[in-house]
């Protein structure tokens, strides 16, 4: 066991290889109140990566609606249960990560879930957390509640698959920081199936061998975003770069939504992974739900989304509008003067748009065409 | 695919998975011993990274095409197909919406990117699936019926029933030629059979009324029904078989020897309508088929009210602009029966009691009109609302009824006056609002008290927006008034706006309001206020939850109402909006071109337009789906003249599912209805419901394999939108739809020896349905200046056109408020009140609350009111039936006013019998109607019960049919959560009309589906969705033989998402007097020309496919094999089931902030 | 009927050490040559053959360890006829697990052997670097998929539906089984696990986390489930070129694994022995 630095826990903890990270990190914001869990990311990554046999369960992406949605059942209850309540203080975490949790002869603290729990992938969809009664009425924080999750790996800066795999079969790569499970290599011991706390590495029945989100990599190295980002019509995703804190920057918008403006968090922190999927908080479910997935900056990144709705020079907006506007990866960005422009690290501009779609007026009648140009035709 | 076909498919697929096609051995590995791979730190380093190049080569394809998925969802994407290895292998945005352009420049953002679903990605499976129509196939019982020469009973004329074992029968394949030419002699033989006298003896003899008899003026051609479903979704090839219908004039005019000015067409029904799309009471407040905004203009709202409009989950493509004007500012207020998807992105939230939004609308608008926060401005210059009403005819007081000398005043705003016998220009030429003189003097003139001059004064029909304004008037809104009428009499008068103010006063002050749709008061006071403080700033998106009730037609006049009074009509971010189905077909107003040339006088020069002439007759389905009858209560027919329907004898349909598979009332249709009907003919590409009920099915491209261009738009996005025809090789032997429809017709040109038919759809034989493409783009004033040639090209790179439109975003009444222009209403204004003899016997000449007609827990179809001076309805007793008659025939022309404090104390009359739930049927983010809805990928994530490995072998396919249920309601009735259960509508005549008497078909017919323990719904309400796959006698026979469960038709491969029956087992067809009047004044579908009555898509019924009050019982438990609980409840991971962890969990337990 | 007596008494060995037969063998394995090499361990004549009981130990020497230990101990025979030499393995598992899916394992065993004999033997531990050690595995699902046949996807959901698969599509065998493998990425970059040729599969190791196949295997297994136990052979070459170790007269160590699927057993998570003398007698 080595020490590392895990920046979204605030300190220090114990990992199985000495930190190393890459030379640039893969990263991704998902805005969860544009999220409209249409499942067309789940379909993009099926039809392009796991439509072979022995893939027809599973899912390198998928939505579910929290709370009652769960894909493997019940994977972050279950794994919860097994950490116990623990605690934050100011942005420490004061409780065991899972590497820290592990039991005698564990590398992680996790559990392999049932066939049959892969059974069920949209369950509790839709469904909300408290009983609607006959003239319900909610505003602002909805008393009965739900929200939905898209999940795909988290190409973790402390990867728990990689830490539990016996033979080293899984590595990140340095020049992006995507996590792969090397097919070659794997002889399918299910051990990273196991280790991985939001279980999104999946078994393979016909070959034998453990199977994971590749972030598309062979489209981030054509420069193009992945699968679930670009078929994202919810457009609530940025695929990009994330810097640590200390080095962060605001025309990147991954680290102004992360590190600047503080809207967008880690999925379950405490786990210890460092994440790189990172989350724009529901504005409507209740904060203790929002602090335990997303860790303590919750309730102010609420906050700010909320403030700058009502702030019509907030950047905010014109950034989430761009969103998806483009199969590239999004390196750079400016909001000025009603519009939103999307630029590569190099400063190329890739796509350009109005923060506000304007009205187009024709005249009443086209002398040319001779025809009139109505509404109601 | 047959049986044998799949056991050799699974064989193939075996040997993939068990040898993984061996001979990979002796592969590349390392020498031994020093060979070996360690890896130190894979965070840093890893030694070889070569096998990475697998998934770089499963990315890789060989090349793309672009095609246009078009199910009737209203979004239309340009999709880009990715081939390998000759097979389309997965399926992507095309990102050319951000380029489409209109002829002055003006261009879509990139905003407008990425345009698909999980559905269309997911066409792959559909495109190569096992339910493809691979050939044209023929009944068995019909082949033997036409081959053993057509024969009918003396007296009745009907055939044999032997031959019509519709569901049980089986299919044989046959060539084009033979399916054709079945079709064609079918046709002939019918056509000829109920001609004349001896056609009408037969009809009467099967039981027709003389009405409808009547109504086919003795042509055999009346009774051939003939539908393209929702035919904006393919302007030529869908709506194709319309053009068929106009052809039959030729057969016609053979089987009667009558010439070309008697000839009649065959009979084409609706479509919008049928499809329960239409909001009937937009035509009755505008004269205009539906007024909407394309979705992207809630970006210039302030407020936005999504009113029983699921919209992130049947909108998905244009979810963004909802949350992204929500980031914004914009503020979200979400109505539903139910803590629906979209109440997850609402600022706030209110759950209503279904069926009850008149009463929720009357409800805001009380406290408006009390709390005097309406726009006065407004209200003066737009509405009706200070219209003088006669108390003693509670008709609208003329002006000519004061002064019967008066001419109607002249129409010069925007409208004229046709002189007698004046041809109207093409409706793609019309520039203004077309009168007949007749109509005009019908009107006269209205008037209003005017409180500066003291007196009545007339409003002439010009008189809207800016021009009353400078009018000088100043209209009374309240109080009454006496005048002098021409022939001396006194009689007292009341301003609109004063009637509907008594009428809400006394029935929906915001208490009474909460008692009967469950809104909280403080909740309507606040939402009314919040939308009065909006004015042209609030958006009404209204779904078709609302609109799928009885009592739809009063839904839209109370809205209007509402938005009228807060200035909320008409402006970019303030607008009443109806959203269902696709429609506007009049965005392609020139489309006569194609659906009405004139057969005897076909245009063979490809540059010169059509000559058109329409011989088809437009008929509304929901006859056929209401026994093939009208509606006639007691000693009355409530069925207006002109929307009388013809017998169906014959039925070939494209392009819909809905009208036999899927349509409500399914099973009563298919016991009672399908047997008096001698041909069905269906165009598909996937084997649905209807295709099991066929006589003949004609195998059709998908959308991937389309080789004639077509053409679309949508009322919801500003794209006019091209099917490119694509480079993929048929996949199977299939054709396109406008194809068929030639080779019926060349083959009726063989049988007819009329060359007309052949001639009449020359260029489609000829590969160049272009001309058509461009003669509709020319006469069309949406689509004039566009070049087929160039959206083609465009279409094939992606890229969709913006139409040319007054405005885009596109919104209705912009030219009534930014131009004053009138609306296509008798008085030009938004009219709340319909002083016409069906709506006063009827009692709506207000806009009231009915109680919906099937979903309520009171007496059905009661209008709330108390006393009223404009309550003047006739009563059950004045047709002849008894007070208490609540049969569901009789109720729906049953016209009885109560105040509420009655009528909450009088139960559904089936209360006492243990029905006790709301049963409603939405549509949902996983089908688009059913179209994509069996696709195994998308169907797995179609609710709770998906699984691909079908665990449960009792699973009717990867998923299934469940219906939601509120748990403290299960519990009562001893239902654990996944258990199934029984869902059984009224005994009446539900699932079918004599289902007492047919053990056989009840047993598929009655709906047995999973239940699921729903939070989200209030107690008594349930719901299931729509789009589903429903039981068949051949599903039913796979489900109960196959050796693994699957409710699949094991000779067809009809796959059903449910074991028995199906979620329209319990719903049925319903007509309202109103929807049926000869009275109505409303604007023609095409052009601007104002006429009156039936008008298919905009006069007409509609039916309430949403009700059904239902009674729940369990069936089998959940567990697998029908043991215990069902999995994820036996292990404490669904609610009212929860461990202690999941409980702590969904609390937030397991952190602490300290 | 014999066949049963002789397993009941093999099986005896096992418990107690002291019955008919040929003297147990305590301290080594003793490969006594035979005409003819036994390769099916129900052959009557592996009851004449000396079996070596040894202790199961749990492997606790790297993470992830096995946390309980279900089997005792193996016995283990052995035979050579000069070319090849055979090794029984013989051990109780009430449950017979012949597949592999998303938590379910199947049974196996395994025999290891030092690359050099001598002084020189590394740990029996997978080996040490430098000092290789060479494996011969036996899996009860790699026989069943090869021998029976077996399709682990119908095995485990024989009632499953899928629509459609892309490679279905294609328009000949060629193309079918070409994009079949596209979308079996283990298969398309040749990962021996993904598609099994025999019972058994040879590998390397020099150390924990280094097992690495051997690209051509030259063992042979057979193993048989039966009244609660699995009987399996396997057999190799002698005076191999990979491993010269094992030769007639040689005198070196063998070390031997199981795996017990219903147990979880996989990969590092195993029961072990350390190493055993290996006698292989002089050809007579």
């Amino acid at each position: 066991m080595a020490r590392v630095h895990n920046w979204q826990i605030g300190r220090e903890m114990s990992y199985w290889y000495p930190e190393s990270r890459p030379r640039r990190q893969f990263a991704a914001v998902f805005d969860l109140n544009k999220c409209i869990a249409c499942q067309t990311c789940t379909l993009a990554c099926k039809t392009t990566w796991t439509s072979g046999r022995g893939q027809e369960t599973m899912l390198w992406n998928n939505v579910e609606s929290k709370p009652y949605g769960f894909y493997p059942l019940g994977w972050d209850v279950r794994l919860l249960e097994m950490l116990g309540a623990s605690e934050w203080r100011g942005g420490t975490y004061e409780g065991r990560t899972v590497f820290e949790a592990a039991g005698p002869g564990e590398r992680v603290l996790g559990f392999r879930p049932d066939d049959h729990d892969y059974a069920f992938p949209n369950l509790g969809e839709d469904e909300c957390a408290g009983l609607v009664e006959k003239g319900a009425h909610f505003h602002g924080v909805h008393e009965a509640w739900m929200f939905y999750l898209p999940r795909i790996c988290n190409h973790c800066t402390y990867p728990a698959c990689l830490a539990s795999c016996p033979r080293g079969s899984i590595y990140k790569r340095p020049e992006d920081g995507v996590v792969l499970v090397d097919q070659a290599r794997c002889r399918g011991y299910q051990e990273c199936v196991k280790g991985c706390p939001y279980k999104k590495v999946f078994f393979n029945a016909a070959t034998g061998t453990s199977e994971k989100c590749i972030a598309c990599f062979p489209k981030l190295e054509q420069g193009l975003q992945p699968q679930c980002f670009e078929n994202c019509i919810g457009k609530i995703r940025l695929q990009g770069w994330v810097s640590t804190p200390d080095v962060a920057r605001d025309d990147n918008p991954v680290d102004y939504l992360v590190h600047g403006l503080k809207v967008a968090l880690p999925l379950f922190p405490q786990f210890g992974l460092e994440p790189n999927v990172y989350y724009i908080p529901p504005v409507h479910a209740p904060e203790k739900f929002l602090t335990m997935m997303f860790g303590p900056g919750a309730a102010a990144a609420v906050e700010t989304y909320q403030a700058a709705r009502k702030d019509p020079g907030h950047p905010l907006a014109g950034l989430l509008a761009l969103f998806g506007c483009t199969p590239r990866t999004i390196e750079r960005f400016q909001v000025a003067g009603g519009e939103a422009v999307a630029l590569t690290a190099a400063g190329e501009e890739v796509v350009r748009v109005p923060v506000r779609e304007p009205v187009f007026v024709r005249p009443a009648f086209d002398a040319g065409a001779g025809v009139a140009r109505l509404n109601t035709p | 695919m047959t049986l044998d076909d799949e056991l050799t498919r699974r064989r193939f697929l075996e040997a993939v998975g068990a040898l993984g096609f061996g001979a990979l051995l002796g592969s590349a590995g390392k020498a031994f011993g020093l060979g070996v791979t360690r890896v130190d730190n894979p965070l840093a380093v890893y030694p070889d990274r070569d096998w990475e190049r697998a998934y770089r080569d499963l990315w890789k394809t060989d090349s793309s095409f672009v095609f246009l998925c078009a199910p009737n969802d209203t979004h239309n994407c340009l999709l880009r197909a990715h081939v390998r290895n000759g097979v389309v292998v997965r399926i992507g945005p095309t990102f050319g919406y951000g380029q489409a352009t209109d002829l002055y420049g003006n261009r879509a953002s990139a905003r407008w990117d990425p345009r698909c679903c999980q559905k269309g990605l997911a066409l792959t499976r559909r495109f190569y699936g096992d339910r493809r129509v691979r050939r044209p196939m023929i009944r068995k019982g019909f082949k033997a019926w036409v081959d053993a020469g057509f024969p009918r009973d003396g007296t009745t004329g009907r055939p044999p029933a032997e031959y019509f074992q519709r569901g049980w029968d089986g299919f044989e394949p046959a060539d084009w030629d033979t399916a054709a030419e079945y079709v064609a002699k079918t046709l002939v033989n019918i056509a000829t059979t109920y001609s004349g006298e001896k056609g009408a003896a037969y009809l009467k003899a099967q039981g027709y009324e003389p009405e409808t008899i009547a109504a086919t003026k003795g042509a055999g051609t009346q009774v051939l029904k003939f539908r393209g479903g929702m035919p904006l979704l393919g302007i030529t090839r869908v709506f194709g078989m319309y053009r068929v219908a106009n052809s039959m004039a030729l057969l016609d005019a053979k089987v009667r020897g009558v010439g070309p000015d008697q000839a009649l067409g065959g009979r084409g029904w609706d479509n919008y309508s049928w499809h329960t799309d239409l909001p009937p009471g937009h035509t009755m407040c505008t004269g205009s088929q539906t007024v909407e905004w394309d979705l992207y203009s809630i970006e210039n709202a302030d407020l936005a009210v999504v009113w029983g409009m699921n919209w992130i989950t049947t909108k998905m493509p244009d979810g963004h602009w909802l949350t992204e004007a929500r980031a914004k500012g914009t503020r979200i207020v979400v109505i539903a029966c139910e803590y629906s998807a979209t109440a997850n992105k609402g600022d706030d939230v209110v759950v209503v009691r279904p069926g009850t939004t008149p009463a929720l609308a009357l409800g805001l608008s009380q406290v408006v009109m009390e709390e005097r926060l309406y726009d006065e401005a407004y209200v003066a210059s737009f509405t009706d609302l200070p219209l003088l009403v006669r108390m003693d005819t509670l008709q609208r007081l003329r002006w000519q009824d004061v002064e019967p000398s008066a001419t109607p005043s002249p129409l010069t705003n925007g409208a004229r006056v046709l002189a007698a016998g004046e041809q109207a220009p093409p409706p793609g030429r019309q520039t203004e609002q077309l009168v007949a003189e007749g109509l005009r003097h019908e009107w006269g003139d209205a008037t209003v008290f005017d409180r500066r001059q003291g007196r009545v004064v007339p409003v002439p029909r010009d008189l809207v927006g800016e021009h009353f304004a400078r009018s000088g008037l100043d209209p009374a809104l309240e109080g009454e008034y006496e005048v002098r009428l021409g022939d001396g009499k006194v009689v007292k008068v009341r301003p609109v706006f004063q009637l509907i103010k008594e009428y809400l006063d006394s029935n929906f002050k915001p208490e009474a309001t909460e008692a009967i749709t469950w809104a909280p008061a403080e909740a309507v006071r606040r939402l009314a206020r919040d939308i009065a403080a909006h004015p042209r700033k609030t958006l009404f998106g209204v779904g078709m939850g609302p609109n799928q009730f009885f009592n739809n037609d009063l839904k839209d006049r109370a809205i209007f109402l509402l938005a009228s009074l807060t200035a909320n009509v008409g402006f970019p971010g303030g607008n009443v909006g109806s959203y269902a189905g696709n429609y506007r077909v009049a965005l392609f107003n020139g489309v006569g071109q194609w659906i009405a040339e004139d057969p005897f006088h076909i245009e063979p020069d490809p540059a010169k337009p059509a000559r058109v002439r329409q011989y088809w007759r437009p008929e509304s389905a929901h006859y056929y789906n209401h026994e093939d009858h009208p509606l006639k209560v007691g000693k009355k027919m409530l069925t207006g003249q002109t929307h009388m329907p013809a017998p169906t004898k014959s039925l070939w349909f494209a392009n819909a599912n809905s009208i036999l598979g899927n349509l409500k009332w399914h099973y009563n249709v298919v016991a009672n209805v399908l047997p008096r009907i001698e041909m069905i003919a269906v165009n598909e590409w996937w084997w649905t419901a209807s295709c099991e009920y066929a006589d003949v099915v004609f195998a059709v491209d998908s959308w991937a394999e389309l080789k004639h261009p077509d053409m679309t738009a949508s009322v919801t996005n500003p794209f006019l939108q091209v099917f490119p025809p694509t480079p993929l090789p048929r996949i199977h032997d299939t054709r396109g739809d406008i194809e068929v429809q030639a080779l019926v017709c060349e083959k009726l040109a063989k049988l007819t020896g009329d060359s007309r038919f052949l001639d009449y759809f020359r260029f489609v034989r000829e590969g160049r349905t272009d001309v058509h493409l461009q003669r509709i783009l020319d006469a069309s004033s949406s689509t004039r200046g566009f070049r087929a040639a160039d959206l083609i090209a465009k279409a094939k790179e992606g890229i969709p056109a913006l139409m040319m439109t007054r405005t885009s975003p596109r919104l209705g009444g912009y030219e009534q408020v930014t131009d004053s222009r009138p609306w296509w209403t008798k008085s030009g204004r938004i009219e709340m009140y319909r002083d016409e003899p069906e709506f006063i016997a009827a009692g709506e000449n207000l806009p009231v609350h009915r109680e919906p007609v099937d979903s309520t827990f009171y007496e059905p179809n009661v209008i709330v009111g108390a006393p009223h001076p404009c309550f003047r309805v006739e009563g059950p007793r004045d047709y002849g039936v008894a007070e208490d008659d609540l049969s569901c025939e009789v109720r729906q022309g049953r016209n009885v006013v109560m105040p509420w404090t009655d009528l909450s104390r009088r139960p559904h009359p089936l209360m006492k019998d243990g029905y006790r739930f709301i049963f409603h049927t939405p549509k949902y983010r996983h089908g688009a109607h059913t179209t994509p809805i069996d696709t195994d990928m998308v169907a797995v994530l179609f609710g709770p019960f998906g699984d691909l490995r079908r665990h449960d072998k009792r699973m009717p396919f990867v998923t299934e049919g469940y219906v939601d249920i509120n748990p403290l309601d299960a519990q009562e009735l001893g239902i654990e959560d996944g258990d199934y259960v029984w869902v059984d509508g009224d005994p009446e005549d539900r699932p079918f009309r004599g289902w007492q008497k047919d053990e056989r078909f009840y047993k598929v017919a009655r709906m047995m589906c999973r239940a699921r323990y729903y939070a989200g719904t209030p107690r008594g309400v349930t719901r299931m969705w729509f789009n589903m796959y429903q039981a068949t006698p051949g599903s039913v026979r796979g489900h109960e033989t196959r050796p693994d469960g699957l409710a699949k038709n094991p000779d067809t491969n009809y796959q059903a998402m449910f074991r028995y029956g199906g979620h329209q087992s319990a719903t049925r067809g319903w007509l309202k007097p109103t929807w049926m009047t000869d009275s109505l004044v409303r604007k023609d579908l095409f052009g601007q020309t104002i006429g009156k009555g039936f008008l298919p898509d905009s006069h007409c019924p509609t039916g309430a496919p949403r009700e059904a009050f239902v009674k729940i019982t369990r069936a089998e438990a959940g567990g697998l094999g029908a043991n215990g609980l069902w999995r994820p409840a036996a292990v404490g991971l669904r609610p009212a089931y929860a461990t202690t962890a999941l409980q702590a969990y969904v609390r937030g337990d397991f952190i602490k902030r300290g | 009927m014999r066949r049963l007596g002789i397993m009941a008494c093999a099986v005896g060995l096992a418990a107690c050490g002291k019955e008919v037969g040929p003297a147990p063998s305590p301290t080594e394995v003793r490969a006594i040559q035979v005409p003819a090499l036994l390769e099916d361990p129900m052959d009557p004549a592996w009851a004449r053959v000396p079996v070596h009981v040894e202790k199961l130990l749990l492997q606790d020497q790297t993470d992830p360890r096995t946390p309980e230990r279900s089997v005792e101990s193996v016995s283990v025979q052995a035979v050579h006829d000069g070319q090849r030499i055979a090794l029984r393995l013989e051990w109780p598992d009430s449950t017979r697990d012949v597949l592999v899916g998303p938590s379910v394992f199947s049974d196996a065993a395994a025999v290891q052997v030092p690359v050099a004999a001598g002084g020189d033997v590394p740990d029996a531990a997978m080996g040490l670097q430098g000092r290789p050690v060479r494996i011969h595995m036996w899996k009860a699902a790699w026989q069943e998929a090869v021998e029976a046949g077996q399709d682990p996807l119908k095995a485990l959901y024989p009632n499953a539906h899928t629509d459609h698969y892309p490679f279905e599509a294609a328009k000949d065998e060629a193309s079918r089984a070409e994009m079949a493998t596209r979308y079996a990425p283990a298969r398309a970059v040749r990962n021996p696990v993904a598609a099994p040729q025999g019972p058994t599969q040879d590998l390397w190791a020099e150390g924990f986390g280094t097992l690495t196949a051997d690209p051509a295997t030259v063992s042979r297994g057979r193993g048989i489930h039966e009244a609660g136990a699995w009987h399996v052979v396997i057999s190799r070459p002698l005076d191999a070129e990979a491993d010269r170790a094992l030769r007639p007269g040689a005198r070196t160590y063998a070390a031997f694994a199981v795996w017990e699927g219903s147990h979880g057993n996989v990969g590092a998570r195993k029961m072990r022995t350390g190493w055993v003398p290996l006698v292989i007698e002089e050809g007579r």
